[in-house]
């Protein structure tokens, strides 16, 4: 592919990488052209399924909808139930979710494919579940006018009934008989948002009390008659293979039964969790290690990286360009200028799920069964036809809540297991795993080096250049599937639109230069971004704020580091890269207004700033840090958000909150290291996670605008590293360019003390 | 053969065979079915497991059966006939849970440092809460702590 076509493919966003073109999802993201747009309109819903596969009501009028998006704390189980219940016309607290067993008809029109991730849960299903609602009531309203023979235009639904002439009226559940076997009207026209009586209100989560009573129940939790628990031990090295396995230890811990050697892992199958796990803590396995020059460790990838951002790389490593506006090279060469140069790096991360990774699978000679907390259903069954030769309809994924994901679930790797050993069984097998397992067997945010430079002249950035270097997000997420011997174009082929399964033919991981000036919205002249990947067996994958987790951290910074350059004031910086740009300015503004930018703080105290226009929002946030040269610690952060229209404005704060707090998370400790070719860290004990003692204040303001609703925790997963960094610097002059931030010299204090 | 080990929970004696030093975690989800519990660490780290052994919080991953000594409290035992437990309602009120796996063990590890010291301040109770929540609920749980030990929505001095 030549220099112009490169530039152009990569002037998309992931998403349209993501999406399928049934979607009509397409983003131009360049440069100062603009916010990234992704949205489309969905096909219509297949509406002759509104009551036998989506809605049903009984006999009390309580609606239930199927879910057809995982539900894992992103809160669909309520945001689809709002959405059909607007149109349906049922009071709030009459509707319900149930998980769905995956069907092609449940697909996310916005992803092209049944999958939940990207942010796109409401993208795909705003105005699809809104036109079913509207259809089924309409079919409701129908249904009684033919039975009391009057004009449908004589009846209206009000409230979960049909009121018709002369102050009659019928309960839904009496018509739903009727309704169903109805033609279904496709052009229902919906309700202007002005009349919305639910959406864009805050309503409570129709799963929440379940959740704080013990009574929700997730993938870990499901139970299915005759299973046996099997606990896998993974090779500890990426790429080894099993070699010899001493199971007699395994086989004395009473309940284990039998121990199963595949080709990357050895299962212990037993009566009970605890037996299974315990027998797979007495496996003496003896492994087929790689060649040792092959085995990687930390000091080995950074070279790599280091060699990656300098150009030096060959072939399938090489630099390539990837977005390029007017001419950098004259740009840096303009007099006058002042030039900056810095490296960023970040490591590798876990997502860490609270929700131990497990699945259940029934393999039998006419079809199989799933049970799992997974993101990816459709992945499921397309492998199992590739597997065993199953057509969709044979395979029913029975969908679980989840206990957080983040991207994790999206990968399929238990649920393969969990056939594997269900075939070998022949009978229902649950897989499970110790969480040292989960921990040293994830699909990594993976590790990232930035090279940036900049010129500034008249209090202007007139040149910009980023370097970036990673493995790609997508290159070792096929992997796994090779080692069932899954071809992955015959996979991807069946996922549905070319590339919607995220694998990559290409030469080029367009996720890798997510968060670049490539798809930033300051006004920069001249910009140059190229990227160049490395080849490790580290398995990666899409990680909650993806690409962005990596380069907004070096892009957001260096912005800061070029402001003190020209000898700005950031934000006033900020705002003139930000002209033309309103819904940006306005946040901006606001943020600053709430944590009283114009009041120069005490010594010792600082503000740092971070954008991010990721998937559609505007997301900025200003974090408040006292830091001395020993530790220091977060005071306070504001979020100013505009997620376009908002479906449940409590929940789009939750997210907010929560996302930010993850992303701090991870930049104050979050680090998987690497030594001897595995992963060094065995639990929670050694990957440090955040706890509410570290917790700043935080302040959310939501400035929802007539846009349509685009992503809330992703983004603002991504601002919270920069913003802490930026505010460091401002605090005590210390510029850290690495994550993670905290380190044994330079401790983060507890908030609460 | 395992003994036959007899704990109190919530409320009704029972009798389990198994062996002393399994986990009371997965006595529980396994022998018991009480799946409220969850387990997520394995290690005593993050809470997920919590319970109470004589009203006071225990991480039930790192809890022998064998070494329980006195009655067991789940989350499904935690509200009373008359009604949910304050640490609940607070919860309920000010919605923390998103995908609400670590919740049970919040909730539980959150009721009994309301209900062992009456009157704490509110530094003293959120210092002891060192739970995990990959979600990144810190923000409501501090808010609901505080409502539910009658100090207000107030957090921060």
């Amino acid at each position: 592919m030549g220099q112009r076509s490169m530039t152009e493919a990569l002037q998309v966003d992931r998403r349209r990488f993501l999406g399928g073109a049934g979607a009509v999802v397409l983003t131009l993201a360049c440069g100062d052209r603009g916010i990234a747009r992704t949205f489309g309109v969905p096909e219509p819903v297949a509406t002759e399924q509104v009551f036998s596969a989506w809605l049903s009501i009984d006999a009390r009028g309580m609606v239930t909808l199927v879910n057809a998006e995982a539900e894992m704390g992103q809160g669909t189980n309520t945001a689809m139930a709002m959405l059909v219940a607007e149109e349906l016309e049922i009071p709030w607290g009459r509707i319900t979710t149930v998980p769905m067993t995956a069907r092609p008809i449940y697909t996310n029109p916005a992803f092209g494919m049944l999958k939940t991730g990207a942010s796109l849960s409401l993208k795909g299903r705003y105005l699809q579940l809104r036109q079913l609602g509207a259809a089924a009531r309409q079919m409701l309203v129908e249904a009684a006018a033919q039975e009391w023979k009057v004009p449908s235009q004589a009846c209206r639904a009000v409230a979960g009934e049909v009121h018709g002439p002369d102050g009659r009226s019928t309960p839904y559940s009496s018509l739903v008989a009727g309704a169903a076997s109805l033609p279904v009207p496709q052009d229902v026209p919906l309700k202007p948002r002005a009349d919305w009586a639910i959406l864009g209100k805050p309503q409570a989560r129709i799963d929440m009390a379940d959740k704080c009573t013990g009574k929700a129940r997730y993938g870990f939790d499901k139970t299915v008659p005759g299973m046996v628990q099997a606990a896998l031990v993974h090779a500890p090295q990426f790429g080894a293979r099993v070699k010899a396995v001493d199971s007699k230890a395994a086989l004395a811990v009473a309940g284990v039964t039998r121990v199963i050697a595949l080709d990357h892992a050895v299962a212990c199958i037993a009566s009970t969790s605890w037996s299974a796990l315990q027998g797979a803590d007495a496996l003496v396995i003896e492994w087929e290690n790689p060649d040792p020059a092959a085995v990687i460790d930390d000091a080995k990838i950074d070279a790599m990286l280091r060699n990656g951002v300098a150009g030096k790389g060959q072939g399938r490593n090489a630099l390539i360009p990837a977005h390029k506006v007017g001419d950098p090279a004259a740009g840096f060469a303009q007099p006058g200028v002042l030039a900056v140069s810095a490296e960023y790096s970040t490591p590798y991360l876990d997502h860490a799920c609270m929700e131990p990774t497990s699945a259940i699978a029934h393999v039998r000679p006419d079809g199989i069964d799933v049970w799992s907390s997974t993101q990816s259903p459709a992945m499921i069954y397309h492998a199992a036809k590739l597997l065993y030769g199953f057509e969709a309809d044979k395979v029913r994924v029975h969908q679980q809540p989840i206990g957080s994901s983040f991207g994790r679930r999206a990968q399929i790797d238990g649920e393969l297991e969990a056939m594997v050993l269900s075939r070998i069984m022949g009978g229902p097998v649950r897989a499970i795993r110790a969480r040292s397992e989960d921990i040293q067997h994830g699909f990594y945010r993976p590790a990232s080096r930035s090279t940036l430079r900049g010129a500034v002249k008249d209090g202007k950035i007139v040149a910009w250049s980023h370097r970036c270097a990673s493995q790609s997000l997508l290159d070792n997420y096929a992997r796994y599937f090779r080692e069932y011997g899954i071809d992955l174009k015959e996979l991807d082929k069946l996922t549905g639109p070319a590339g919607a399964s995220g694998f990559n033919f290409a030469p080029f991981d367009l996720m890798s230069v997510d968060g670049t000036p490539s798809n930033a919205i300051y006004a920069i002249p001249n910009v140059e971004v190229a990227s160049a990947k490395i080849d490790v067996p580290i398995p990666t994958g899409w990680f909650r704020g993806v690409g962005q987790t990596n380069n907004l951290f070096a892009t957001e910074c260096f912005v800061d580091e070029l402001a003190y350059a020209a000898g700005q004031d950031t934000l006033a910086f900020r705002k003139v890269l930000l002209s033309g740009q309103p819904r940006f300015l306005a946040a901006l503004d606001r943020a600053a207004r709430e944590i009283g930018w114009d009041k120069k703080p005490a010594k010792g105290i600082g503000r740092g700033i971070a954008i991010t226009n990721m998937s559609d929002a505007v997301t900025v946030a200003i974090v408040e840090v006292a830091a001395s040269k020993s530790g220091f610690e977060i005071r306070r952060a504001v979020l100013a958000v505009d997620n376009g229209i908002v479906i449940n404005p409590d929940v789009v704060e939750a997210q907010t909150q929560g996302g930010f707090l993850f992303g701090l998370g991870a930049a104050l400790w979050g680090r998987i290291s690497i030594a001897q070719g595995r992963v060094e860290q065995t639990g929670f004990a050694d990957y440090r996670l955040l706890t509410l003692q570290y917790c700043p204040a935080l302040t959310v303001i939501q400035m929802p605008s007539d846009d349509p609703p685009s992503t809330i925790s992703e983004a603002a997963a991504t601002v919270a590293a920069p913003a802490l960094a930026n505010a460091i610097f401002a605090a005590n002059g210390r510029r850290l360019r690495d994550l993670p931030i905290a380190r044994d010299d330079f401790e983060c204090r507890a908030t609460v003390a | 053969m395992a003994d036959i080990i007899t704990v109190t929970v919530n409320g009704e004696p029972r009798e389990l065979r198994v062996p002393p030093e399994m986990p009371l975690v997965w006595a529980l989800r396994e022998e018991l079915g009480l799946t409220g519990t969850k387990l997520s660490c394995g290690i005593g780290v993050c809470g997920a497991c919590t319970v109470h052994v004589s009203g006071k919080a225990v991480r039930s991953c790192v809890t022998p059966i064998g070494e329980v000594s006195g009655p067991v409290t789940t989350i499904e035992g935690l509200s009373s006939p008359g009604g949910l437990h304050p640490v609940q309602k607070a919860w309920i009120e000010n919605a923390v849970a998103q995908c609400g796996f670590c919740q049970s063990g919040f909730i539980m590890a959150a009721a009994a440092l309301v209900d062992e010291a009456p009157g704490a301040q509110p530094a003293e109770l959120l210092q002891q809460m060192t739970n995990i929540c990959r979600c990144s609920t810190f923000s409501r749980v501090r808010l609901a702590m505080m409502v539910a030990a009658g100090h207000g929505a107030k957090i921060h001095d």
